[in-house]
């Protein structure tokens, strides 16, 4: 029973990467993804890794596919021409080479049978459980690699910051604001000027540049 | 076919589909997505000998994968966004110049 649920999900695992690679729209591709990876959680739960179980779900198709989903939303990619002409050279060299790279891999690990000295940590797993002798692991003999990745975290926040800021494609022109006195030629001079009218004035460019003044002002 | 065999045997067949997907797409977000199953297969080796090995360092390394893999899609989208934001398609082979 547990091996027919094991093929239905290494199955289920490869469909879905094959689907992300041969989806013509993008979202549909982060869909396929988002299936890879929540297998990917199960055969982690499998592999007794209930903490990664946890964490995969959490943080990769809780975050970074939401993430993607954004930026595809906010892209909006026209469908792409899959197998186009002008690439087919390269498409065929890609997947002849993509399956060499496959067969190698797929042949090495069957015929290799994996032996491993089992390690010393049987005993202290039985003993206080798989989730605790993995964070035991991590924040004693690991801890230098775990802070360092709160240091690359930082450093993608600031630079995802950084890199969506506006940049303003041309300099914004000074405007000036000249006061235009209506002067009525029938006053006499001295008296306070009839109308009194302050406004910018208009570009020389015509009502073109004051929108995109107005859209960049965000009026 | 143990375990292990069968999960690694996974590994390399979500990786090789990943790095086929890499090479045949010029769309950058599927790309980017391709770079990340083949990152997760090799999360899914980690875990693999894990098990395999009875040893939490495997997991250990697979956590620190994915927190590598997450600043690097935050940083790598922002990129793609800025980059893509004022052209009218998204398609890598028409970066060719440094000064976007």
């Amino acid at each position: 029973m547990e091996v027919v649920g094991l093929i239905l999900l290494g199955a289920l695992m490869l469909a879905s990467s094959i689907g992300v690679i041969a989806m013509r729209n993008a979202i549909y591709s982060a869909l396929f993804l988002i299936i890879n990876l929540v297998s990917l959680a199960v055969f982690f739960l499998v592999l007794s890794a209930q903490f990664l179980f946890v964490a995969q779900i959490l943080v990769y198709a809780g975050a970074i596919m939401v993430l993607f989903l954004f930026t595809v939303t906010i892209l909006n990619p026209p469908s792409d021409v899959l197998f186009g002409g002008t690439h087919r050279t390269q498409y065929v060299l890609a997947l002849l080479f993509g399956a060499l790279f496959g067969g190698i891999l797929t042949y090495t690990v069957a015929t290799n049978a994996i032996n491993g000295a089992r390690g010393n940590y049987s005993a202290q797993v039985a003993a206080v459980g798989d989730i605790q002798a993995f964070g035991t692991q991590l924040f004693t003999v690991y801890l230098l690699p775990l802070e360092t990745t709160a240091l690359i975290l930082l450093v993608g926040i600031v630079g995802a910051v950084v890199l969506g800021r506006h940049v303003a494609e041309a300099p914004a022109p000074r405007r000036t604001y000249k006061l235009q006195f209506f002067t009525d030629t029938t006053a006499p001079p001295g008296d306070l000027p009839a109308k009194q009218e302050a406004m910018p004035t208009p570009p020389p460019n015509g009502a073109e540049q004051s929108e995109s003044q107005k859209e960049r002002v965000g009026t | 076919m143990d375990l292990t065999t069968y999960t690694l045997l996974l590994s390399a067949i979500v990786f090789s589909i990943g790095g086929i997907g890499v090479l045949i797409r010029r769309n950058p977000l599927i790309m980017f997505m391709s770079i990340e199953l083949m990152l997760n297969a090799v999360n899914l080796a980690f875990a693999t000998f894990a098990h395999q090995l009875n040893n939490p360092e495997g997991q250990i390394f697979v956590f620190l994968v994915m927190t590598v893999a997450a600043a690097e899609a935050v940083v790598g989208l922002a990129i793609i966004i800025s980059i893509f934001r004022s052209r009218r398609s998204v398609d890598v082979d028409e970066l060719d110049v440094m000064r976007g």
